[in-house]
C-alpha cells in the first residue's frame, strides 16, 4: 500500500485553521519562553558569579538540579502536579483557567531553557578580562550599574552564537507542549492526522515551517555576530546622536 | 591626603609589601619606581581597595579605608586609578567610556557629560578619536582615554600606573604638564613609572620599592641609581652613591 500525497486536504478550512492556529501558538510559546528564560537565566548567571554565598549557592544548586530533568517533565509537572501543590481553591482555579495549558507550557520551557542560558551567560561573564570588571568598580559604579552598563553588554556580545543556538533549540522545544494539548503546530498536525488519517501533508508543512524559522534565526544570529558587533557596541540612540555631533566637530577641523 | 601606615600585603606565602609607610599631601606628586614584580601595581590597588591589606592601615582624607560603614563607591569616585593596561570598556566608544561613568556616577545630564568629556578630549588631543572603539585606538590613545576617564570624575587622588609607557616624548611632555596642572589644583598623585626622565620632570618626591620595602630617595639618587635598582641588583655600588652625595 502506498501513501498518496494529497495536498488538497490542507485547503479544507477547518484543517487550515488548525495549522494557522498552530503556528500562532508555537510562536507565542517560543517567543515568550525565550524572553523569560533570557531574563531568568541572566539573573541566575549573575547570582552564580556573585561574591555573595547567599546568592551563589542556591542558584548553583538550582541549575545543577534543573539541568538534569527532561524538558517534557517540566511541561507535565507544571500542568499536572503544580496545581495539586497549591491550596485547593487556587489549584482548581488554575485548572479551570482556559489558558492554563498555554501558561504551564510557557513556564515549563522558560524554566528548562533558563538553566542553559545561565550556563552560557556565566561562561561569557567569566571570560571578560578581570581588568574590565575592575575598571567598572574603579569608576564608582554600583553593582547593578556594573552589570547593566558594562558586564552584560560585553557578555552578550561574546555569547551571541551559543545563545542563538539555544534559542533555536527552545523554539523547537515548543513542540513538547503538545503533551498537554496546547494547540501548537505539532499538536495541530497530530490532530489533523487523527481527524483525516492523513498526517503526512500537515507534518511536511510543519517541518518546513520549523526548518525555515530556525534557519532564519541562525542567519539573524550570524548577522548580529558579524555586522551587529558594531551595532551592539554603539547601542542606543544617545550614543548614535553623539557620534553625529562628533562627525561634525571632525569635519570642521 | 593619602597615608599608608605600616602596610603589609601578602599573596599566599609571598609578602609583596612589607611594612610600607608613605604619606602624600594634596598637590604633591609622589613617584614610585622599582623592579618589575616588586609590587608597585599592588601598592596602587590597595589604595582604592581593589586589594585588601593584611596589616597596617590606609587613610585617605584622614579616614581609614577599613572603617566600618565605608562607602566604596564614593571612595572609588574620589580615588582615580589609571591601570597599566588601561582596561577601557570594550563595548563603548572612547567618548562613551568617559561619559558613561559621568552620567551614572556623577548623575550629570547627557549633554553636560558630553561637553565635559569633549573638553577633556580636546585638552588631550583626542577629539578626532572620540567615536573610535578601544580596539581601534593606538596604545597611547588608549592610555590617554583611560586618564581622561579617571580625571572626568574629578578625583582628589590620582593613581597612575605607568602612564607614559605607550607615549612618545611629545605626549610625555603633555602628561608632565597635565600632572603638574593637577598638582596645582591640589590633587594628590601617586605615579608608578619606569620612565626616569618623566619621573624627574613630574615628581615632587621619589620612592624606590624593592623586595617589599619602600624607601624615599632624592631625584639624583633616582636618576643615577634607579637603573641598577630597576634591573633588580640588590645593592647600588657605593662609589656611585658617594659620587652623587659629593
Ligand atoms: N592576584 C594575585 N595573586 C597572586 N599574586 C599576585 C597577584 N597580583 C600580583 N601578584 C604578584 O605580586 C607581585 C607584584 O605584582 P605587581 O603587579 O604589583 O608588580 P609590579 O611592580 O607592578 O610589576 P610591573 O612593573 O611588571 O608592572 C608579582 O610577583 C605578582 O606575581
Ligand atoms: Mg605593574
Amino acid at each position: 500500500m502506498r501513501y498518496e500525497v494529497d495536498w488538497s486536504i490542507l485547503a479544507r478550512p477547518e484543517l487550515a485553521a488548525l495549522l494557522i492556529d498552530g503556528v500562532r501558538y508555537t510562536m507565542i510559546v517560543a517567543a515568550v519562553s525565550t524572553g523569560v528564560s533570557l531574563v531568568l537565566g541572566t539573573a541566575l548567571a549573575i547570582a552564580r558569579v556573585s561574591g555573595s554565598g547567599w546568592l551563589r549557592w542556591p542558584a548553583e544548586l538550582w541549575v545543577n538540579l534543573a539541568r538534569h530533568i527532561p524538558g517534557v517533565f517540566w511541561v507535565l509537572f507544571f500542568y499536572f502536579a503544580f496545581p495539586e501543590l497549591l491550596p485547593a481553591t487556587w489549584g482548581s482555579a488554575l485548572n479551570g483557567w482556559t489558558s492554563f495549558a498555554l501558561a504551564a507550557g510557557i513556564v515549563a520551557l522558560s524554566v528548562d531553557n533558563a538553566t542553559y542560558v545561565s550556563d552560557i551567560v556565566r561562561t561569557g561573564a567569566l571570560a571578560i578580562p578581570r581588568g574590565e570588571w575592575e575598571a567598572a568598580r574603579c569608576c564608582g559604579l554600583s553593582p547593578w550599574q556594573q552589570w547593566t552598563c558594562c558586564l552584560i553588554p560585553v557578555t552578550l556580545r561574546t555569547v551571541t552564537p551559543p545563545l542563538a543556538n539555544r534559542t533555536i533549540h527552545n523554539f523547537k522545544n515548543s513542540s513538547l507542549c503538545m503533551v498537554i494539548a496546547v494547540p501548537e503546530l505539532t499538536w495541530a498536525t497530530q490532530q489533523i492526522e487523527s481527524l483525516t488519517f492523513r498526517g503526512i501533508e500537515a507534518t511536511l508543512v510543519a517541518t518546513l515551517f520549523y526548518v525555515t524559522v530556525a534557519l532564519a534565526l541562525g542567519v539573524w544570529a550570524r548577522r548580529l555576530e558579524r555586522g551587529g558587533y558594531r551595532h551592539w557596541r554603539g547601542a542606543g540612540a544617545v550614543w548614535r546622536r553623539e557620534r553625529g555631533e562628533l562627525a561634525r566637530v571632525d569635519s570642521r577641523r | 591626603m593619602v597615608e599608608l601606615i605600616s602596610v603589609t600585603k601578602r599573596f599566599g606565602e609571598r609578602t609583596v609589601l612589607a611594612d610600607v609607610s608613605l604619606a602624600v599631601q594634596s598637590g604633591e606628586v609622589a613617584i614610585v619606581c622599582g623592579p618589575s614584580g616588586s609590587g608597585k601595581s599592588t601598592l596602587l590597588r590597595t589604595l582604592n581597595r581593589l586589594e585588601t591589606i593584611d596589616a597596617g592601615d590606609i587613610r585617605i582624607d584622614g579616614q581609614s579605608l577599613y572603617r566600618s560603614g565605608l562607602d566604596l563607591r564614593e571612595l572609588r569616585a574620589k580615588v582615580g586609578l589609571v591601570f597599566q593596561q588601561c582596561h577601557l570598556f570594550s563595548h563603548l566608544s572612547a567618548l562613551a567610556n568617559v561619559t558613561m561613568p559621568l552620567v551614572k556616577v556623577k548623575r550629570l545630564g547627557r549633554g553636560e557629560a558630553r561637553a565635559q568629556a569633549l573638553a577633556l578630549f580636546r585638552q588631550f588631543g583626542l577629539e578626532r578619536r572620540a567615536d573610535a572603539f578601544p580596539d581601534e585606538l593606538s596604545g597611547g590613545e588608549r592610555q590617554r582615554v583611560a586618564i581622561v576617564r579617571s580625571l572626568a570624575l574629578r578625583p582628589k587622588v590620582m593613581l597612575l600606573d605607568e602612564p607614559t609607557s605607550a607615549l612618545d616624548w611629545c605626549l610625555r611632555a603633555e602628561v608632565v604638564a597635565n600632572v603638574r596642572a593637577l598638582a596645582s589644583r591640589g590633587i594628590a598623585q601617586l605615579i608608578v613609572t619606569h620612565d626616569l626622565d618623566f619621573a624627574c620632570a613630574a615628581g615632587d618626591r621619589f620612592f624606590l620599592l624593592q623586595e617589599g620595602r619602600l624607601r624615599e630617595v632624592d631625584n639624583y639618587t633616582l636618576a643615577c641609581c634607579a637603573p641598577e635598582a630597576l634591573r633588580g641588583l640588590s645593592s647600588v655600588p657605593r662609589g656611585r652613591l658617594q659620587a652623587v652625595a659629593a
